[in-house]
């Protein structure tokens, strides 16, 4: 099977740093990849640029997504192409509002694969079909983006975003940061209806509650920007047991 | 402040709390002899300092005084004090409107518009409705109005000034009595130098004022003074200036807020913010508190950048192309602009399609689908 991402000897930072030092990573569709590890390791950093985020520069290495490379395309030409990233700390733009910018997201991607706009109706229609099942009020429709949004509203509204676009390749960035216990499991249990054998989950983490719902197939530990060892989901098991310090020192 | 501009003020206030109405002023003013009208002008012009009458946007009123005594001779007063106002004949309302250069009647609809068409056009508008009254502004051309709100009356004042200016310097300012609130909102788009003068005068216990501005500019100055003098207990006031430049478009701003000594239970909020399109545009911000009292709630923001990477990253993340993040981030900044204003709508059209061509930038206002 072909890789839905390939990262080769990938390094980059923001600015003038270097976070990433020849990271290597693939994902093959269907499925569920994890990184975790201590602060400042880099796993974010990995996020943007895999995004494309112009103030992320790479440096050496490449980035190919369904077999194209992507090292030097903008971020907007990637998300067209399937890849989504849901925000840490989703921004909140006072002003622009939510749903038409969603509708301007929708028919940025449709315009790009050739396709007519999305009718109005018909985008309002799909819009709040998912509002409904996310539990999202009817007042979100008219709401600035995330705008007075509590830190669950806006994680529910990411995954708005995410059913509506439709991408092939999830970067989940601490999706569970600032949720309760009962917020996870809804997240967790859209996340997994939406995963299926042609896309994949990429779960940037510290916590391994959301793995009951999320089943990962590899477990990544990443530490200086790069990835110093991979195993299944035991090894998030012996993270929680022992803590970061007992891999580092580990080659990839 | 200055002795003679107090006076001024008290005077001014007086006139505006003046129980006859418009009309009944103007039936007695026509009843004194020829004589008696020229003599009550005069005391009136004679009793305001020339200062106050320069903080009034009237200078020319100056000249006409000196015109008049030049043409009545026989008239050996010098040094009126406001006092003699009250000694006329004729009632403070039609001195005033006979005095200053042009009067107008609100309609019975308490719609008026002003069209400032001529060079150096100066109004005098003295308010005495109970129900609120709109006034809708337009000028090419350098004008002054002054607006006289009598207790518990209502303004608001519409102003929009698009296309390249040919007006340099338009001047709005308000003495606000007992209870009255004075609203006034203005958007400007254009390229080429404009001065817009904006002070308030809150002399009535009670009163409020609110001024809104939406600006963008282009190869040239935009200048906004903005100025509202607390001169009275449980006055209240807020200045909320957004501003987009681009284009070697430069903005400059001063905000004042004042409030005198001895006045209670004083608000007063000021907020400016200043979007730069391009290296090119530049901005200048200069708020300003003068409180001389304890009673005071206050608070003013400024805020002067480029369009926020970390907005713009987050719409091109969901695909949307740089132009239009862009589009969409201005369009946000002019809407929050816009949204204290009354009527929006009656600016947005014309000022979005005089905005979007001087600055070169396609502007995105967001609703709902």
């Amino acid at each position: 099977m072909n890789p839905l991402l390939q990262i080769q000897s990938l390094t980059a930072g923001p600015d003038e740093a270097t976070i990433l030092h020849e990271l290597n990573l693939t994902i093959h569709p269907g499925e569920v990849h994890v990184i975790m590890g201590p602060n400042g390791a880099g796993k974010s950093t990995l996020s943007a640029v895999i995004t494309g985020r112009e103030d992320y520069p790479v440096r050496g290495g490449r980035v190919y997504f369904k077999g194209e490379d992507i090292t030097e395309l903008p971020m907007e030409e990637r998300a067209r192409r399937g890849i989504f990233l849901t925000h840490q700390s989703p921004l909140a733009i006072p002003g622009v509002n939510n749903l038409q910018f969603l509708r301007f997201a929708v028919n940025s991607h449709r315009k790009a694969r050739g396709e007519d706009e999305m009718k109005p109706g018909e985008f309002l229609k799909k819009a709040r079909e998912y509002m409904a099942l996310l539990g999202l009020p009817e007042e979100f429709s008219r709401r600035s983006l995330n705008d007075g949004f509590s830190g669950g509203e806006k994680k529910r509204n990411e995954m708005l975003q995410m059913l509506m676009l439709q991408p092939d390749l999830v970067i989940l960035d601490e999706i569970d940061s600032g949720l309760d216990v009962d917020g996870i499991a809804t997240i967790s249990g859209i996340i997994k209806n939406y995963h299926n054998e042609n896309r994949a989950l990429l779960l940037i983490t510290h916590y391994q509650k959301i793995f009951e719902t999320i089943r990962p197939d590899f477990v990544h530990i990443f530490a200086k920007g790069k990835i110093i060892k991979t195993g299944r989901a035991d090894l998030a098991a012996l993270v929680d047991a022992g803590g970061f310090e007992q891999f580092l020192g580990e080659k990839e | 402040m200055s002795e003679d501009l107090s006076s001024f003020l008290k005077l001014c206030s007086e006139v505006a709390s003046a129980s006859a109405f418009f009309s009944d002023g103007e039936s007695r003013f026509q009843k004194i002899s020829e004589r008696g009208k020229i003599r009550d002008k005069y005391r009136y012009l004679s009793s305001f300092p020339r200062e106050a009458l320069l903080a009034a946007g009237s200078a020319d009123v100056t000249d006409k005084i000196k015109s008049l005594k030049e043409e009545h001779s026989y008239f050996p007063e010098k040094d009126f004090s406001p006092s003699f106002i009250r000694d006329s004949e004729s009632d403070p309302f039609a001195l005033a409107a006979q005095s200053l250069p042009y009067r107008l009647v609100i309609p019975d609809s308490n719609l008026l518009s002003l069209d400032l068409s001529e060079p150096l056009s100066r109004f005098v508008i003295l308010m005495n409705h109970s129900s609120p009254v709109t006034v809708t502004v337009n000028t090419q051309a350098p004008a002054s109005v002054l607006f006289i709100l009598s207790p518990g009356s209502s303004l608001k004042v519409l102003a929009g000034f698009t296309n390249s200016w040919s007006a340099s310097f338009v001047s709005m300012r308000a003495l606000v009595g007992d209870n009255a609130h004075f609203s006034l909102e203005t958007a400007q788009a254009g390229s080429g130098d404009l001065t817009i003068d904006a002070m308030a005068y809150l002399t009535g216990a009670g009163s409020s004022a609110d001024i809104s501005s939406v600006n963008a500019t282009a190869q040239g100055n935009f200048s906004t003074f903005v100025k509202i003098h607390h001169l009275a207990d449980n006055t209240s006031s807020n200045q909320r200036l957004y501003s987009v430049a681009g284009r070697e478009g430069h903005e400059n701003f001063r905000g004042e807020i004042y409030a005198a000594k001895g006045t209670a239970e004083v608000k007063a909020h000021q907020i400016h913010k200043s979007l730069l399109l391009d290296e090119s545009a530049s901005a200048n911000a200069n708020p300003f508190l003068e409180i001389y009292t304890d009673s005071v709630e206050c608070s003013h923001g400024s805020s002067t950048g480029f369009s926020d990477d970390d907005a713009l990253y987050y719409l091109r993340a969901r695909g949307i192309s740089a132009e239009d993040a862009r589009s969409l981030l201005i369009g946000a900044f002019v809407a929050d602009g816009f949204s204290t204003f009354s009527n929006p709508g009656y600016f947005s059209k014309s000022f979005l399609e005089t905005a979007g061509s001087i600055l070169g930038q396609k502007i995105l206002i967001s609703e709902e689908p």
